[in-house]
């Protein structure tokens, strides 16, 4: 009964303070709700392992001798076969490779799709633990030389371009040309490994070669799930131990692998397999930490705004003292304030982040909308487990803010305040605590502002960074020629196909130029070592490094590069039997300091003595970026080959006049009217193409804004109240020291130097801390020296300024009224 | 010391006015308030709760500003100056002592004497402690100078208290129910420290409701409802036990 008397005085006074409650709410509710948010995102996209429909987690296992290429790097199915074969800690293995496909023939009027395809060993679906829904999965004899070829799709594909046909099962349907067999449809949902939409099986000799090869043709993907109460680090050593003994029976063609700097396969948590995450993994953490001060924050900031109301209500709790009060009675009296607050703004935490949710998923949408690459656990939900750490965040809140009150009130001296009627003077331990919350709010507000104001300009200048090209009217795209008309080798079909189209197109008056780049400048990136002939190294990696692109011949013009020695591919290039290259200013100048750098000769190396052949440097181009300015693995110093002597995949660039539309559809209908079976790609503006690497990042750091907005907020509103409540506490000084004769702005000046310690002791604290998160964040992007200005000195001065005047509006309240005032309310 | 009239004015109050004013209710504190304390005067200003006289000892303070009239002090107007004046003027020329002695927790009690000394800039730290030392000695506290004020007594606080009131050598020192939170021995105490203060010279105006330590006052002004409705002197200030 006597608590139900608390509950509905504590709800009473809630009510008499709306502001203070809404207040009081508002603050619990950002807090609370970016908690969850940011908990629902970083555990189901990162942290959270991908145990599909199995217990224990799957792995990814990939080669990492090329670390400079990001991940994805494919690896010797030799060594994956082994590793299947001997692990003692992994439950099931499948090897597999992804790729792009073309369906045709679908009996409607989609004609043809370019599709993400997996090729796998047969038990790609048993590792997975997901069957088809319709049909069967892969068997080990769909894998055998000869057997018919099949193939099974996802529900996606099967309900988008075939009508969810319910007979599709043993019907063939077209792929790159050739018939296949349909024997699954896989379950909604399902697009594993990544953002697969098809699946056909690899062949048995493909999977498990006699001998090993260092042919990126051969190599593959590995995926493991690990058997129960196994944990990575566990499978990581054990994958080492297999791989030495296996290396010890190399031939000395591939002993290399062996003392591989780094390793030469690695094992992870399969979510890592995304290279945006795995390159941003730092930053993931530093979010996690600064959500985690921020909810920090909230507490202080709410314990504050409840302490100020205890020592609002210091004579009434010295009352209730005075009348036999049970200790435990009343902390619940001060917990049912807090506990009331924390549960409304843990129910609206709880639409905040739904919010959220709901939010980032549409941003995926708008992400992966060109790509259709968007991996299929990057789908954000509030499940159980974020309800799970709303609660737990909810009950630590309740006794943090609960406490701090609670000990307000049993540390005050009963016998002074009903003696003196004072509304309790700060006493020395209130005046430390309420100094340590300062310090604390300054130095937490310090480290969220610092490190998302420098991650913030790190984006922003990366978006606007010159990567040496001209985007403005021009369109990018990438075209997908069937290989049973324009195989690779020989690759004359499928270069006649693109200076055709080339052709083809400049005589449109809409159409100004038309190169092909392996990648284009803003995209691409990934750094290969290479050697100067007559100035090589004597281990290959201590030679520079260099990004290798190709080109088509006149490239130039139509991203707005220009030669500026030497001169350009030609025709001569492809009957010579040369190899010439081309490379940029950064490179010569660097490089050839000399300016001798036009007639020498130049080779990509790389392990175990690979080499490509000599290219003779022909000509020297302007400047591009290769990949945005802000990723560690983008390329300044590049090289082109020319794409007529390698049949690689190239990205085509059209530079325009009049609308983007217009250009679109002229390249369609040109493309169409050339051949129908060749189909056009991931058609968008050289902008968009740009941002799109960074717009995951861009993605977070857009949540860091929000955190930086609420650090703001919660930092602006704490420090102003804890200054406020200090000062409030203090009136009695403050009176008596006017009274004595102190000038008012001696009283300010008082408290501005209190404030200004504290404010250095905050400062240095949160600028040490800040400095080993940034630090931690710049080992996976390159933060600009104006960025870590920005944060290091402008955020400082910032917070400087919000403090002072956090301090100087209570201290000019204060000092606007009469000296008597005060001393009355004593 | 006796009064006597030859004395010269120190206070003079002309048409005194306060009103306070909460929401729509206007309160009028004092109203017209005549008075002059001369040089050397030791007097109490008396009346029940609520009766004006606290309200009357902050503007003779200067902690609070008047409604109307007129106020000088030492043969200055000290009706209409601003706050940073007034400021000073409470620095040098008066000596506050509270009923609750308003020692700041922080300080020592030698911090606390020599604080309203480190507001004058006319002064070195040597004087200050010089300062501060005689006071001390004349409130027989010397031996505790360094102590804080939660280690002392109350009686012992409020001697702490007079002295911080007196290190600066004001004209007049105004005390606001300066025994209201003693015991009978320690009120004994102070109010002896008071008179032996008189005696040296110095100028004091007391707040009190307690007739006994009235009576120990040369002068008697009694406030009722905001007004003065009398103003007489005791012929003989009884010396008795509060």
């Amino acid at each position: 009964m006597s608590f139900w008397i608390d509950i509905k005085y504590a709800f009473r006074l809630l009510m008499k303070k709306p502001i203070f409650s809404i207040t009081s709410v508002l603050i619990v509710a950002i807090g609370l709700g970016l908690t969850v948010y940011t908990y629902s995102l970083l555990s189901q996209l990162i942290f959270k392992p991908l145990t599909m429909q199995g217990n224990t987690p799957l792995v990814a296992i990939e080669g990492e001798f090329r670390e400079a290429h990001g991940r994805g790097q494919r690896t010797d199915p030799y060594h994956l076969n082994h590793i299947s074969e001997q692990s003692r800690l992994i439950e099931r293995m499948s090897v597999y490779r992804t790729g792009t496909t073309i369906i045709s023939g679908l009996g409607n009027d989609i004609g043809s799709r370019k599709l993400h395809s997996s090729y796998s060993q047969w038990n790609l679906f048993e590792v997975a633990g997901v069957q088809p829904q319709m049909g069967r999965g892969f068997s080990p004899a769909d894998q055998e030389v000869g057997a018919e070829p099949v193939i099974v799709l996802s529900h996606d594909v099967w309900t988008k371009y075939l009508g969810k046909n319910p007979d599709i099962i043993g019907s063939n349907i077209r792929v790159n040309g050739v018939p296949k067999r349909v024997i699954g449809v896989m379950p909604a949902g399902f697009s594993f490994p990544s953002m697969a939409q098809v699946w056909e099986p690899l062949l048995i000799t493909q999977q498990q070669p006699a001998v090993p090869s260092d042919a990126y043709g051969d190599s593959m993907y590995g995926v493991a799930r690990l058997k129960e109460r196994v944990s990575i680090e566990q499978f990581q050593q054990e994958l080492k131990g297999l791989l030495q003994q296996q290396f010890q029976s190399l031939s000395q063609k591939f002993a290399w692998r062996a003392s591989s700097p780094g390793g030469y396969i690695r094992a992870f948590p399969y979510k890592l397999t995304n290279d945006s995450v795995a390159n941003h993994y730092t930053i993931f953490v530093a979010m996690l930490v600064v959500v985690a001060l921020i909810l920090f924050l909230t507490c202080i900031n709410v314990g504050n705004l409840l302490l100020a109301r205890v020592n609002e209500r210091i004579k009434e709790v010295a009352i209730r003292i005075a009348l036999g009060i049970p200790k435990k009675r009343l902390i619940l009296q001060m917990l049912w304030e807090s506990l009331f607050i924390c549960i409304i703004g843990g129910l609206v935490a709880w639409l905040f982040a739904l919010m959220g949710v709901r939010v980032t998923n549409a941003v995926f949408d708008q992400i992966f909308a060109v790509s259709d690459a968007r991996p299929f656990w990057w789908y954000l939900s509030l499940n159980f487990d974020a309800a799970m750490v709303l609660v737990a965040a909810v009950v630590f809140m309740i006794v943090v803010t609960g406490f701090i009150p609670a000990w307000r009130a049993l540390s005050g001296d009963v016998n002074s305040v009903l003696r003196d009627g004072t509304r309790g003077a700060l006493g020395k331990k209130a005046g430390r605590a309420n100094k340590a919350l300062v310090v604390t709010e300054i130095a937490l507000s310090s480290v969220v502002l610092v490190v998302a104001t420098v991650l913030l300009y790190t984006s922003y200048s990366s978006q606007n960074a010159d990567y040496g090209v001209d985007t403005e009217n021009r369109i990018t795209a990438q075209l997908l020629l069937p290989t049973s008309t324009y195989p690779r080798d020989p690759r004359d079909k499928r270069n006649d196909f693109y200076y055709q189209l080339k052709d083809n197109l400049e005589q449109n008056s809409n159409i100004n130029q038309v190169a092909y780049f392996t990648s284009l400048p803003g995209t691409g990136g990934g750094s290969s070592h290479f050697e100067i002939q007559g100035k090589e190294a004597l281990v290959y990696n201590e030679n520079p490094m260099w990004n290798f692109e190709l080109v088509s011949r006149g490239a130039w013009d139509a991203v707005g590069m220009e030669i500026i020695e030497g001169r350009d591919f030609d025709i001569r290039d492809l009957e010579n039997g040369g190899s010439p290259a081309i490379i940029n200013e950064s490179m010569a100048r660097d490089l050839f300091p000399n300016g001798d750098a036009i007639g020498q000769r130049v080779r990509t190396v790389d392990e175990g003595d690979w080499h490509t052949e000599w290219r003779t440097i022909i000509g020297i181009v302007s400047d591009s970026v290769h990949g945005p300015t802000m990723k560690a693995t983008s390329a300044w110093h590049t090289g082109y080959g020319v794409m007529d002597l390698r049949s690689w995949t190239m990205e085509m660039v059209v530079h325009y006049s009049g609308s983007q539309a217009q250009a679109e559809a002229i390249l369609r209908e040109t493309i169409a009217g050339m051949d129908p079976d060749v189909t056009v790609h991931y058609v968008q503006s050289y902008d968009k193409l740009i941002s799109q690497p960074m717009q995951l990042v861009n993605a977070v750091n857009t949540i860091f804004l929000w955190c930086g907005l609420v650090a703001l907020f919660l930092a602006a509103s704490g420090i102003y109240a804890v200054s406020a409540n200090s000062i409030t506490l203090r009136s009695q000084e403050i009176a008596t020291r006017r009274a004595l004769g102190a000038s008012n702005s001696r009283v300010i000046n008082l408290f501005m130097k209190e404030a200004g310690l504290q404010l250095m002791a905050g400062l240095i604290a949160g600028i040490c801390l800040s400095l080993w998160v940034v630090n931690q964040i710049s080992q996976s992007m390159l933060i600009g020296g104006d960025g870590y200005i920005i944060g290091l000195v402008g955020i400082p001065v910032f917070i400087t300024l919000m403090v002072l005047t956090a301090t100087y509006i209570p201290c000019r309240k204060i000092t606007s009224q009469e000296p008597s005032e005060g001393l009355r309310q004593i | 010391m006796n009064n006597t009239n030859n004395q010269k004015v120190l206070v003079e109050l002309k048409d005194l006015t306060k009103v306070f004013y909460t929401d729509d209710v206007e309160t009028s504190a004092l109203k017209n308030i005549n008075l002059k304390i001369h040089e050397g005067d030791f007097l109490s200003i008396t009346g029940p709760s609520g009766c004006g006289k606290s309200t009357l000892l902050s503007l003779l303070g200067l902690l609070d500003t008047p409604t109307g009239g007129l106020y000088q002090l030492a043969g200055h107007d000290a009706s209409d100056i601003d706050s940073d004046e007034r400021a000073r003027i409470r620095n040098k020329e008066i000596g506050f002592v509270f009923q609750s002695f308003n020692l700041i927790s922080d300080l020592t009690v030698a911090e606390n004497i020599e604080l309203p000394l480190t507001y004058r800039t006319d002064l070195s730290k040597n004087e200050r402690l010089e300062m501060v030392r005689v006071s001390l000695e004349k409130v027989d506290m010397a031996h505790r100078a360094s102590h804080y004020p939660s280690q002392l007594s109350g009686g012992q606080q409020q001697r702490v208290a007079v002295a911080r009131a007196i290190a600066g050598k004001p004209a007049i020192i105004l005390a606001d129910e300066p025994t209201g939170n003693l015991d009978s021995k320690n009120a004994e105490s102070v109010m002896a420290l008071l008179e032996g203060l008189n005696e040296d010279g110095a100028t004091i105006c007391m707040v009190t409701h307690d007739p006994a330590s009235a009576a120990r006052t040369q002068r008697v002004i009694e406030v009722f409802d905001g007004e003065v409705i009398s103003d007489k002197y005791n012929s003989v200030p009884t010396s008795v036990a509060v």
